[in-house]
């Protein structure tokens, strides 16, 4: 849908987690999108680059988000959100509904 | 041989970049340095290039300088500071900043102009970090330069209304005030007035006032 103008398929789905979700890690989207962790990790790095997403870290992890100091932030969340509109439900369902509430420690999943 | 300090290194960058046709504009927290007299000390320099400007050709003319790359870095032998350059373009938050010009700088190695945002961009600058990071230094630094140098507050409140900031907006308020010794929940009686930032003509004449 938006992969031609993004420049590939997975940067697509990329930024479309980091939308719906808010943040991520690389090994995250890598397991969720079942891509190679070399390969999302450079699709980050790109990003990041170009000023397009921010990170920080949290203990050893780095975290990724939308920047929200990028100077079309606005006009890229309104194409982001428009497209994610479009994704059929069974998708939405699957891959953009990480679990994000807390779990106590020693509750059985 | 002298060790460089940040003003000097600013220096050494903008004019040798400048000097091989690549125009760059000071940003970021060096800014601050510069403003505020190292109130607040940077430990890089944020250059932003223009758009059409590869980072390659950059990258070809820092070398050139005597810097050496070390992944987004530069680092120069002679100082312990390090010179960056964030993706393009020059913006505060969702806008471009306002017109950027050259600040003289006085360094040990002398009066050299540096191209800078100005006082006011590099308030809403710092604003940036504490409205979209809740980053308190970056709120710090902003009231380091207002009260440093003479900035528009009209337009920083213009400004943060625009990006939707109006309460972090007047957290920052509420901070400057405190510093200028107002009590709390008051206007300090100079915010209503919109401090003059460009030199006056009288400046402009004499150079404006080197930083």
């Amino acid at each position: 849908m938006l992969s031609v103008l993004f420049g590939s398929p997975l940067r697509e789905k990329i930024l479309l987690y980091l939308m719906e979700c808010g943040e991520a890690y690389s090994l995250e989207l890598a397991k969720n999108f079942a891509a190679s962790l070399f390969g999302v990790q450079n699709q980050l790095r790109r990003l990041e680059e170009a000023g397009i997403l921010a990170s920080r870290t949290v203990g050893k992890t780095r975290l990724y988000s939308l920047n929200p100091r990028y100077f079309l932030r606005t006009e890229l969340e309104a194409l982001l959100k428009k497209g994610f509109r479009a994704l059929p439900e069974e998708e939405v369902q699957a891959r953009y509904r990480p679990r994000r509430r807390p779990r106590r420690p020693g509750k059985p999943l | 041989m002298r060790r460089m300090g940040l003003e000097e290194l600013a220096q050494h960058t903008y004019q040798g970049l400048k000097a091989r046709g690549i125009e760059v504009t000071l940003s970021g927290g060096a800014c601050v340095s510069l403003y505020t007299k190292n109130a607040y000390q940077s430990s890089d320099l944020d250059f932003i290039r223009g758009l059409a400007v590869p980072i390659g050709e950059v990258a070809k003319a820092m070398e050139e300088l005597g810097f050496t790359r070390e992944g987004r870095r530069f680092l120069h032998p002679r100082s312990d500071f390090h010179v960056a350059f964030p993706p393009p373009p020059l913006t505060v938050g969702e806008e471009p900043p306002g017109e950027a010009r050259e600040y003289p700088v006085v360094s040990p190695g002398g009066r050299r102009p540096v191209r800078m945002i100005s006082p006011t961009d590099c308030v809403k600058d710092r604003l940036c970090g504490f409205f979209y990071w809740n980053d308190r230094q970056s709120l710090d630094q902003a009231v380091l330069v207002a009260l440093a140098r003479k900035v528009d507050l009209a337009e920083i409140a213009a400004w943060a209304g625009r990006e939707r900031m109006r309460d972090r907006h007047a957290e920052f308020e509420a901070a400057l005030a405190e510093k200028r010794g107002a009590p709390r929940g008051k206007k300090a009686a100079t915010e209503s007035k919109p401090g003059r930032e460009l030199p006056s003509h009288k400046e402009r004449a004499a150079g404006a006032r080197p930083i």
